[in-house]
């Protein structure tokens, strides 16, 4: 298969970016987004004449592409890449490492940005900086636990659908692509499902007012949009993490206005 | 010497007898003491959290953008405890006893039995921290069964329990960030090792983003930054697992135990290309319900492979569930590198599918006896993932899966403190040797990471510490820091120094990648599932003339002074070298079959591994002479008092 | 200048609490509506606008009614700009995720409706409070306006846009109010697009019926 890329290239933080384009050749279906930025990258590097580098380079050999990967099997959360208009690409459920080129056409037009928003700054091309998830769950997204002194693991039963729903809400990735996605770069479906999935555990609840309170804080400051309910997180979320998350936030987070603690 | 320090007593009071009569650091002390904890994956960040929670002051450096990206954050089957909550007749004593079987006796037995000991805790402490398990209608916990055991023993959170368990952790890191006491380094990566008077006091570390070279000083040094396994490019590793801060340490005087024991995971989704950057990972966990097999006429398998044949096409008894065939008592259960072999050697003899490297994990059997849901209930998000990959849909075509890389039994030689062979250098989780012998038993890595982190740790770091109270705050505007520094730089320096000439010539350019690919291949041909002296030989000068032509023609655009993956990939392949040199010599020393070390010449006649315990009951330990010499080892003898050695035996 | 902090939940629960009273007061409003198409000369609706006129608890909550939609303005568009600055560069490929309609035109829907309202009010609320000249008989004033073609067309179309506005606010409200679960929230989207319809049908239905002189 053939593509064209189009891809956001930024040297760094303060320099301004730019797009630029780029050809590669002879892609397998099987190939997996990632594995076709690689190969573009070998090409870039070792000068192949595959590549037909459209726009004029001021240097000779122009630096590989970078793009933050690590476990290329969609849990890890940190790849990240807008493409052609989506997070993580056209398919549903999975992150960027986890598309194939097969659901791409032959000789399509592709074009990659980072993800953007005030508090995910560009680091280089494609890279941005993500510490600002890190800043919202050290604001109150844990329990509050020490090692040791902790009872047997069986003395509190919880319903397997509360377990269930606190599962799922946990199995968020922290990769961004919400933020991405949003039209308002808010950050409500991360703390929603943060706050839900803590919320909706016995061991949780404890916290669970000054939780919804420290995070929501913590997100306002950081710079994320607010959540004018389009959905879109919903709609790109790798791990298919639901708006009733978001609902949950928002009933905690009056909740804890009227100052009590609700039971979910 | 070895001294690894090991308690007297009875085994099952050896822990106790420790924590008893080990020296403690009091709260006001602790505050004076710095640790430096590398590395975020459960060990680490268990580890730094529980210090910082004691007072200590914790720096934790991780080379991804959040702690939250570790590896282990992968981990998908569970994590084994004895908690007998299902009655079937476990106890400490039966995990300890089937970690060290499925280690093939080359473990150390009190380290085993102080892990079972504590696996119970660690449980406890992950529902504390809201980690959520799967649990039965009655809301108590649910456990599946692993390789290697007849128990279900294994807690687990749907296909994500290392994550689950991660989180947990980098929950109880983030609470202890925001207290103050841990300091966080995101995207920093150790370059070297900073000893001073013979102890490990500080380290050098790359700003990943600006390149700049920092300096961090500590009293202690924690080294959790797993295994090496991306050696072999392809593996079930990301993509930026290295091996390269054990490898400085070794550099720097660390022994290095048992390199040559390399798991390799049976159930993986097989290789498709020559792009392909790695091998993603099938949870052990199913082959709990999953069966294994392949064709048993080979004109089957040929018209599978030729795409004339589809797998639902061959008739029941047609087919080969050689596990079942050759192991009744455990099936499709036996342990990883009984499971890898017996693939390999399925697909060796021409029976292949696939590429002729893979064989089939069928779900047919386990749909027709719980329903489809069921079964989506239990592995849903594994199969989602295969569907993803390979384009096929595993409720109605079998799975193909062959094995890979995926852990390193082997790293870093410590003793029972966790402490290794420089003084107040801890190593914890995947990136030391101790537990795991030449084998690891599945849903067990999680339970030593954690029980490293949590319970061990901080309260042998504690006894080495009550040593350092008065020596104050460690200064890194000493030598010792800037030669360490320097070091870092020239290594730096010299690896762009050789695309000077080659630049002139673009032609002869070539990428990092292209020769970790080369190095991967060369490893897992001969010195991977099977090795033998002919073929480590071949190997050990294949390795040796690839890192010639490295250092001739790999390219490393860009500079030293900004964010640049290149370099960062072209400095921890230049360790890759050094280290698959001591791979294959510690494979070819040990002339004996045992775990994920087999030597074609060591087998029992239907093909099993057969140890010599006369010979090679010992731990490896080997230490680093200059780049190019050979090391030297050093050998832990292995004692057994307590468990009764026999010849591992699944059938 | 220091602006109250008020932190973006808390501004988004207060907008879903005034667009839910202003919700509530338009299904009022639409019916009252209805006494129109009485061909009793407005005695119905004339005694109703005199009683609204007239009336001081009415009349206070004239005024409660007016801070309402006020607050609900600045705060929506307080949290438009906010949610902007969010993401200082965009873009170049337009979004193609697949998203709910009604959110993303909810603020140009709402900046219509307040040009719509004006014009609205020109015609009928301003003319009360005396600040235009016009006819005090509302039912007259009514029944003249809506058969002339362009003004009838106007009305329609505000009300389709009225229904837009209502048809994503109503089951957003609920999310924001944090009442939206996996139970219901299948059931108070439907509900929501029948509020809204029947709302903005009872306002056409006058428009209509007058158009085509019932």
């Amino acid at each position: 298969m053939k593509f064209t890329l189009h891809i956001w290239r930024q040297e760094c933080s303060r320099a301004k970016g730019h797009f630029e384009t780029y050809k590669v050749d002879n892609i397998s279906p099987d190939c997996s987004f990632l594995e076709m930025l690689d190969i573009l990258n070998e090409q870039l590097i070792t000068g192949s004449t595959l590549t037909s580098h459209l726009s004029p380079s001021t240097s000779p050999i122009a630096h590989p592409v970078c793009f933050d990967n690590d476990c290329r099997e969609g849990i890890c959360g940190m790849c990240g890449l807008y493409i052609n208009g989506r997070p993580h690409g056209n398919d549903d459920g999975i992150t960027t490492c986890q598309l194939h080129m097969r659901k791409f056409h032959d000789g399509d037009d592709i074009w990659i940005e980072p993800w953007r928003a005030k508090a995910f700054p560009v680091i280089r091309d494609l890279v941005v900086d993500r510490s600002a998830f890190d800043k919202i769950i050290q604001a109150g997204g844990y329990i509050s636990t020490t090692t040791g002194g902790v009872p047997d693991a069986n003395t509190i039963p919880i319903p397997k659908h509360k377990a269930d729903m606190a599962m799922d809400a946990a199995s968020c990735i922290g990769c961004g692509a919400c933020v991405a996605a949003c039209k308002n770069a808010s950050a409500m479906l991360f703390v929603g499902a943060k706050v839900s999935h803590l919320a909706l555990l016995p061991q949780g609840k404890v916290e669970a007012a000054d939780r919804v309170k420290k995070m929501v804080c913590k997100m306002d400051e950081l710079g994320f949009g607010s959540c004018t309910n389009t959905y879109a997180c919903e709609a790109e979320c790798p791990k298919l993490i639901k708006r009733q998350n978001i609902s949950r936030l928002n009933r905690h987070w009056i909740a804890s206005l009227l100052g009590r603690d609700r039971n979910s | 010497m070895l001294d690894s320090k090991i308690p007297s007593g009875p085994l099952a009071e050896k822990w106790t007898n420790y924590k008893n009569s080990q020296k403690l650091v009091n709260p006001a002390n602790k505050r004076k003491l710095d640790i430096i904890v590398v590395g975020t994956g459960l060990a680490g960040a268990s580890a730094a959290a529980s210090l910082g929670a004691l007072g200590f002051n914790v720096d934790i450096f991780c080379i991804q953008d959040s702690p939250r990206r570790a590896h282990s954050i992968a981990a998908q089957g569970g994590i084994n405890a004895a908690k007998n909550y299902q009655n079937d007749g476990d106890s400490v004593e039966r995990l300890f006893r089937d970690t060290i079987k499925g280690g093939d006796y080359r473990s150390r037995e009190a380290n085993v039995y102080r892990l079972a000991e504590v696996s119970g805790t660690i449980i406890d402490q992950c529902v504390a921290q809201g980690v959520p398990f799967a649990r039965d209608y009655g809301g108590l916990l649910d456990n599946r069964s692993f390789g290697g055991a007849q128990v279900s023993r294994t807690f687990y959170a749907k296909g994500q329990t290392g994550q689950q368990l991660l989180l947990g952790a980098y929950g109880a890191l983030s609470r202890e960030i925001a207290r103050g006491t841990v300091k966080l380094h995101e995207r920093r990566e150790m370059m070297d090792l900073v000893i001073k008077d013979g102890k490990a006091r500080g380290i050098i570390v790359r700003n990943l983003v600006t390149g700049d070279l920092e300096r961090y000083a500590a009293h202690a040094v924690v080294l959790a930054t797993g295994g090496y396994g991306n050696l072999y490019y392809l593996s079930t590793n990301a993509m930026n697992s290295n091996g390269s801060a054990a490898w400085v340490c070794h550099r720097k005087g660390a022994a290095f135990a048992n390199p040559c024991y390399v798991q390799i995971h049976p159930t993986c989704i097989p290789v498709h290309g020559d792009y392909q950057s790695k091998l993603t990972l099938m949870s052990e966990s199913l082959r709990n319900d999953g069966r294994i097999w392949v064709p048993k006429k080979k004109e089957d398998a040929e018209a599978v492979r030729a795409g004339k044949m589809r797998a639902n096409d061959i008739p029941e008894e047609d087919r080969d569930y050689y596990l079942e065939r050759r192991y009744p008592a455990f099936g499709n259960l036996v342990p990883r590198d009984v499971a890898s072999r017996a693939a390999k050697e399925r697909c060796d003899a021409g029976y292949g599918v696939g590429t002729g490297y893979a064989v089939y994990l069928d779900f047919a059997d386990a749909i027709r006896r719980l329903g489809k849901d069921a079964v989506e209930q239990k592995y849903g998000n594994l199969f989602q993932m295969y569907q993803k990959i390979t384009d096929e849909n595993p409720y109605e075509t079998p799975m193909m899966i062959y094995p890979a890389i995926h852990y390193t039994m082997g790293g870093l030689w410590v003793d029972y403190e966790l402490q290794t062979t420089i003084p107040g250098l801890f190593a914890a989780g995947e990136a030391n040797f101790s537990d795991h012998g030449a084998n690891r038993l599945g849903a067990s890595a999680l339970m030593q990471g954690l029980a490293d982190g949590y319970y061990v740790l901080p309260y042998t770091l504690q006894n080495y510490l009550a040593d350092q109270i008065n020596v104050g705050k460690i200064k890194t505007d000493t030598a010792e820091f800037d030669e360490a520094e320097n070091n870092v730089r020239q290594r730096i320096n010299r690896l762009f120094q050789i695309r000077e000439p080659l630049t002139s010539h673009p032609s002869t350019l070539t990428s990092v990648d292209h020769f970790h690919k080369a190095l991967g291949k060369i490893m897992w041909e001969y010195c991977g599932m099977a090795r033998n002296t002919e073929s480590l030989n071949k190997a050990q000068k294949l390795v040796s003339e690839l890192e010639d032509e490295f250092w001739k023609s790999v390219f490393v655009p860009g500079t030293a002074n900004e964010f640049n993956p290149e370099l960062e990939k072209a400095c921890r392949l230049e360790d890759y070298f050094e280290l698959a040199q001591l791979v294959i010599a510690d494979a070819l020393h040990r002339e004996e079959s045992c775990g994920g070390h087999f030597r074609t010449e060591h087998q029992t006649t239907d093909g099993e591994t057969l140890r010599d315990d006369d010979r090679f009951m010992y731990v490896a330990a080997w230490e680093y002479q200059g780049h190019g010499h050979p090391e030297t080892m050093e050998k832990e003898p292995l004692n057994y008092e307590h468990i009764q050695i026999a010849t591992r035996n699944y059938k | 200048m220091n602006l109250p902090k008020i932190h973006s939940i808390s501004k988004k629960i207060v907008v879903a609490l005034l667009g839910a009273f202003l919700s509530i007061f338009l299904l009022f409003h639409a019916s009252a509506n209805l006494c129109i198409l009485r061909h009793d000369e407005g005695a119905w609706y004339n005694a109703f606008c005199d009683f609204m006129g007239t009336n001081y608890i009415v009349k206070a909550f004239e005024i409660i009614l007016l801070v309402a939609l006020l607050s609900h303005i600045v705060l929506a568009l307080w949290l438009a700009i906010t949610n902007k600055r969010a993401r200082p560069q965009g873009y170049k490929k337009p979004q193609r995720t697949k998203t709910h309609f009604g959110s993303k035109l909810q603020v140009w829907t709402g900046i219509l409706l307040l040009a719509g309202l004006i014009a609205h009010f020109m015609d009928f609320f301003f003319v009360k409070l005396g600040w235009v000249d016009g006819n005090l008989n509302f039912y007259q004033q009514a029944r003249e306006k809506f058969q002339i073609p362009h003004i009838a067309i106007s009305y329609l179309i505000f009300f389709v846009v009225v229904w837009f506005h209502m048809r994503h606010g109503f089951a957003a409200m609920f999310q924001t109010l944090g009442l939206y679960n996996f139970k219901y929230g299948k059931a108070i989207e439907i509900i929501g697009i029948i509020y809204a319809t029947v709302v903005c049908l009872m306002f056409a239905a006058v428009v209509i019926g007058v158009y085509f002189g019932f």
